[in-house]
């Protein structure tokens, strides 16, 4: 990174390139008192701050989920008093790329609905793992042994085993 | 259900999304600068200022107040107001130390909740303390008149009040971190 122009151009590929990541964390993440537009901002900066630093000890998609998902996990904690999760209708509007889009908005809602009934160290975990990041890699975002990575999903898996299927 | 049929439907629906980020927000983010970290750093800075400012008027009290505290009261008041300045201090460096980019959710969550509890002991202890210095001041300072009375307690009150409604919300986020995994 030679100067700040050099530097905010490589950002904004970086971002480009993993735009999906950051929507989907800050999406399960937002809350009533923190919503999704503050805690994207959060985490940009966060990542524009640390990107400067990046080491390349993982791969880039995993180091943007670290940042994103401490971020929302840092920003929660010391902004919001109790965390509330919103409803699927609060929050933003999702544009699809296709037309054809209602089996797609139920099936994000779907999602939306599990994945926001687990509590946020779980959430973070099943992100991670539902974007194929290697056990690994989830366990040293985590702090936690790989085999705990395992067992968490085990029992993400009987939580939310007694939902209903769309 | 199966964690597969989950994923199977995030991988189907997460291509179609449109993250709706444009150049704008990015470039917003970047020139904006200060996160949620640099926030609570700058908070507790001016936090810091602020008692140390309230500890040297004290300290100076005998100079430009027309009613003279005791020494032993000063020392005894200014002792609590430097051991709350070293507290927020130390919880300073320890959110300084946070590094979002290279810890681990666990150890920055650890890290969170320590600090938590440490401030909440820091409220404790300073209330606990200041209680009997400021109770001491209507009981025993014979130079203050009926008026001045009144409105020691009344500020002791106040204060008190006003602390205790502060401590209760920090009771409330404090247990909301202990209850983090059944939430």
């Amino acid at each position: 990174m030679e100067n700040n122009s050099d530097y905010n151009q490589s950002f904004a590929k970086m971002v480009r390139r993993h735009e999906k990541i950051i929507f989907s964390v800050c999406f399960f993440y937002a809350t009533k008192d923190v919503p999704f537009e503050d805690i994207r901002q959060e985490a940009l900066i966060s990542l524009f701050k640390g990107y400067r630093n990046f080491r390349h000890d993982c791969s880039e998609s995993t180091w943007v989920y670290k940042v994103c998902i401490n971020t929302c996990l840092f920003s929660l904690r010391k902004l919001s008093p109790k965390i509330k999760t919103l409803s699927f209708d609060q929050l933003p509007i999702i544009h699809f790329q296709d037309d054809n889009d209602m089996e797609l908005k139920e099936k994000l809602e779907w999602l939306y609905s599990v994945i926001t009934q687990l509590n946020p160290m779980d959430k973070a975990l099943i992100l991670m793992w539902l974007d194929d990041i290697p056990y690994n890699d989830i366990a040293s975002s985590m702090g936690i042994p790989r085999n705990t990575v395992a067992s968490r999903l085990h029992r993400i898996k009987e939580k939310i085993s007694s939902r209903k299927e769309i | 259900m199966e964690l597969e049929d989950i994923k199977s439907k995030w991988q189907s629906v997460k291509p179609l999304i449109d993250p709706q980020l444009n150049d704008e927000i990015v470039k917003r983010s970047i020139s904006k600068g200060t996160d949620a970290k640099s926030r609570l750093l700058k908070r507790s800075l001016w936090s810091q200022i602020f008692v140390s400012g309230c500890l040297m008027l004290l300290a100076t009290s005998r100079i430009w107040a027309p009613v003279k505290y005791p020494y032993w009261w000063l020392i005894l008041f200014c002792i609590i107001l430097l051991f709350t300045i070293l507290c927020s201090l130390r919880g300073y460096n320890i959110v300084k130390k946070i590094n979002l980019w290279e810890d681990s959710n666990t150890k920055i969550m650890a890290t969170v909740v320590s600090l938590q509890k440490q401030y909440r002991n820091m409220e404790l202890i300073t209330c606990i303390a200041a209680l009997p210095l400021l109770l001491w001041i209507p009981f025993m300072l014979p130079s203050v008149k009926t008026w001045g009375i009144f409105f020691c307690w009344s500020f002791t009150l106040l204060a008190f009040i006003f602390e205790y409604v502060w401590y209760k919300s920090n009771v409330k986020q404090l247990n909301n971190l202990i209850n983090w995994e059944n939430e």
